[in-house]
């Protein structure tokens, strides 16, 4: 049973290079300003919470691409608040939680290291929009650390509105 | 008249619950209005996502025939309509790392009043509520537990 827990632990140990550099986000947006890993947390209609994709700014709408059949957009003229927010979470997915889940086995809670290599800070968007018949609506995305207020600035250009950040209402 | 004495006396615990058992409300369609925060400072999205899941846990739950968001123009000629406010009375962000790594501190809490009212006027219910994340996952989860518990009340009662 030892051994087996250690083998464990050592099999979660070896895969978190791997589970680093295939998950914690890379902090470039693409080209055209659209910011791929976004995390769909809640709020896009059909979509799935926790489905990840790529968040931009196309055509005055804030747009989601999730891939097959997981794709939505939303005018920005629709906007009524664009929030910005920030979170610690666990990096790595449903892979790092199988992982440290796994990893729970191991003997003296050694395990629980993966918590504390497994861990990212994201940025938290909350996007407020009232629909044709006015009601209100939020969707909220987990977006890599640091590009939410690029986007948070593109969609006041296309048109959304939104209240003034904490910072710029002392200044 | 021996054996249907015994029945009568077996049957009267269950008759006295039935009794006891408060009427349930009735109406046709729940207006869900966003989360009053009042003094209490709560990041937006805990604030969004309270009201996303709310919406997403009572159409899920079909006691209503309709589920009306906010500012939704469609409610107007509802007669039956009957609206949900809910209050912050308390919150304290927690951290997931801390949960994870102690197991008994770091926990996410969010205390509120639920108020359901006739849309004429009048309250027909009034809870505290409390949503917690105590162990695994991220602290907005706690959206998910608060939203599944003011579902069940309103379930109970409606």
């Amino acid at each position: 049973m030892f051994k087996s827990a250690c083998v464990l632990t050592i099999l979660a140990m070896a895969t978190l290079p791997t589970l680093s550099a295939q998950f914690v986000p890379s902090t470039a947006a693409l080209p055209d300003g659209s910011i791929p890993k976004c995390r769909h947390l809640i709020g896009l209609g059909d979509i799935k919470s926790q489905q990840g994709g790529t968040l931009g700014v196309k055509n005055g709408s804030l747009s989601f691409d999730g891939g097959k059949s997981q794709q939505a957009t939303i005018p920005a003229a629709s906007i009524d608040d664009v929030v910005l927010g920030s979170e610690v979470t666990q990096a790595g997915g449903k892979t790092g939680r199988v992982v440290k889940t796994a990893a729970m086995a191991a003997p003296f809670e050694s395990g629980k290291a993966l918590t504390i290599l497994l861990r990212t800070k994201v940025d938290i968007l909350t996007v407020v929009y009232h629909d044709d018949n006015g009601a209100l609506h939020s969707t909220i995305f987990a977006v890599p650390k640091g590009l939410a207020a690029g986007l948070r600035t593109q969609l006041i250009t296309a048109g959304a509105h939104a209240s003034p950040l904490a910072e710029e209402a002392q200044k | 008249m021996k054996p249907l004495a015994i029945c009568f006396l077996a049957l009267l615990p269950a008759l006295a619950l039935a009794q006891d058992k408060p009427k349930k409300l009735t109406a046709g369609a729940i207006q869900i209005e966003p989360i009053e925060v009042g003094d209490i400072v709560i990041p937006a999205e805990f604030r969004y996502a309270i009201y996303e899941r709310l919406i997403q846990r009572v159409k899920a739950d079909g006691e209503f025939k309709q589920v009306l968001r906010s500012g939704d123009r469609s409610a107007q000629g509802i007669p039956d309509l009957v609206v949900l406010h809910t209050k912050i009375s308390r919150f304290k962000q927690g951290s997931q790392t801390q949960r994870e790594l102690t197991t008994v501190t770091g926990g996410t809490r969010v205390d509120l009043t639920a108020t359901v009212e006739r849309k004429s006027g009048g309250v027909l219910l009034n809870n505290d509520i409390t949503g917690r994340v105590r162990f695994f996952g991220e602290n907005l989860g706690v959206t998910n537990d608060l939203a599944k518990r003011i579902a069940k009340v309103l379930k109970e009662n409606f």
